[in-house]
């Protein structure tokens, strides 16, 4: 049986620079200010949540779906 | 696969991209298809896949506050969100999401945090799972009753929430008016009911939609969609709130989140269009199935079922990653199904 644990963390296996780089980045943005840090990460979270929610409904209608609620209930 | 590894910073680690994208579609088909799911699939999976509880339950929280705030957006254009309800009672919640960080913060500091908080997941899932089974067993009930008498099962149903006039909500202490349902609500309940829910989001890193679309619905008369869009705006609220509280301490992993993120867009656009082809209480039942496999993904997690070198369990994260999987495959295959049905009617007419 193949090892989860493994396969899916390979530490030192593939890092590129730029991710890397912003690991760093955001590390050391941490380490100085933790609570800009967190603020400036939760409003990241919150524009990267609309805008790509908004990207993926604009490309459904150009590409001639018709978006629907997301959040169905019966 | 090394192509597809990238370093988490907070976790300290290497880990696949493609498991995270897989995670953020499987939690945003459930969410497009069901109108909830994240949190209860995201921190126990994460947990599993080797996060610490603390971080698992940090990064469900931040990728809860990157899906809730398309989804309150959606429901703020079509009217569903009482902001009054919604401001009260989320507000009460990031007061409860601290309490419920600072006993994360104790089970730390004694080193218990992934047994107690684990174990703590155990039951709720089953009990959810059983909330889901009998719902969608007493709907099919309501509905087989509706076709009965000559009621369209719409009509049955919107009876049973259906609540006109002005009326006083356990009127005790000072009480607010809610427009969307034409009641007055004690203001006590509203702080209670957020205290409770925000800190079961802040010990377990979940949203708490299971718990206030029910509550709103049944105990104040919301109408259901208006409860959704409410209970997202206290989700957002929360989460982001816990987001920030938990990112100050170092236990977001940003990077998973993005990646998540990644795939939740997709899925959840997918699950929301599998609403109009895949119907019945079959699927909703196997909803249920998928938090009892991820239930017992957490009880294997904590007995070490097959243990690695480390003493992890090699199977916890393929029964709790395999169940959310399959539940994607079946709802998007049905949707599939019909699609090419409908093409060929289309045809043959």
């Amino acid at each position: 049986m193949p090892d989860p644990a493994q396969w899916l963390f390979a530490a030192d296996l593939g890092r590129t620079e730029a991710g890397a780089g912003f690991s760093r980045f955001l590390l050391e943005a941490y380490r100085g200010h933790p609570t800009l840090y967190a603020l400036a990460s939760v409003i990241a979270l919150l524009a990267a949540g609309t805008l790509l929610g908004w990207l993926t409904e604009v490309a459904l209608v150009l590409l001639g779906y018709e978006t629907q609620n997301a959040d169905h209930v019966e | 696969m090394d192509a597809f590894e990238t370093f988490l910073p907070f976790v300290g680690t290497d880990f696949n991209v493609l498991i995270l994208v897989a995670l953020g579609f499987a939690v945003g088909v459930l969410a497009g298809f069901f109108g909830m799911g994240g949190g209860w699939v995201i921190t126990p999976a994460l947990y599993s896949f080797g996060f610490p509880m603390q971080l698992a339950i940090g990064t469900g929280l931040g990728s809860i506050t990157a899906q809730g705030a398309l989804a309150t957006m959606k429901h703020r254009k079509m009217g569903n969100v009482d902001y009054v309800l919604g401001g009260t009672v989320g507000a009460s919640m990031v007061l409860g999401v601290e309490g419920g960080k600072r006993v994360v913060n104790l089970l730390v500091s004694m080193g218990l945090a992934g047994t107690v908080v684990g174990w703590i997941y155990v039951p709720l899932l089953l009990a959810l799972a059983a909330y889901i089974a009998r719902d969608c067993l007493l709907e099919a009930r309501r509905r087989a009753a509706a076709t009965g008498s000559g009621d369209s099962p719409k009509d049955a149903g919107g009876r049973r929430n259906g609540r006109s006039g002005k009326r006083k909500l356990f009127a005790i202490g000072p009480s607010i008016a809610l427009s969307s349902c034409g009641v007055e609500v004690s203001v006590g309940l509203l702080v209670g009911l957020g205290l409770l829910v925000g800190f079961l989001a802040g010990l377990l890193g979940t949203g708490g939609g299971f718990a206030l679309v029910p509550a709103f619905v049944y105990l104040i008369g919301t109408p259901t969609l208006v409860a959704v869009g409410t209970s997202l705006l206290c989700v957002l609220i929360s989460g982001a709130y816990g987001a920030f509280a938990y990112g100050r301490q170092g236990s977001v992993e940003i990077v998973a989140v993005l990646w998540m993120l990644a795939g939740a867009v997709v899925g959840t656009q997918l699950g929301a269009a599998a609403t109009r082809y895949v119907r019945g209480y079959g699927i909703r039942l196997l909803y249920a199935v998928m938090l009892l496999l991820a239930s017992s993904g957490l009880v294997m997690k904590q007995f070490g079922v097959l243990p690695n070198a480390e003493g992890e369990s090699r199977l916890a994260p393929l029964v709790i990653l395999g169940g959310a999987a399959l539940m994607c495959v079946v709802i998007l295959g049905r949707m599939v199904g019909s699609l090419v049905r409908e093409r060929r009617g289309a045809r043959g007419d």
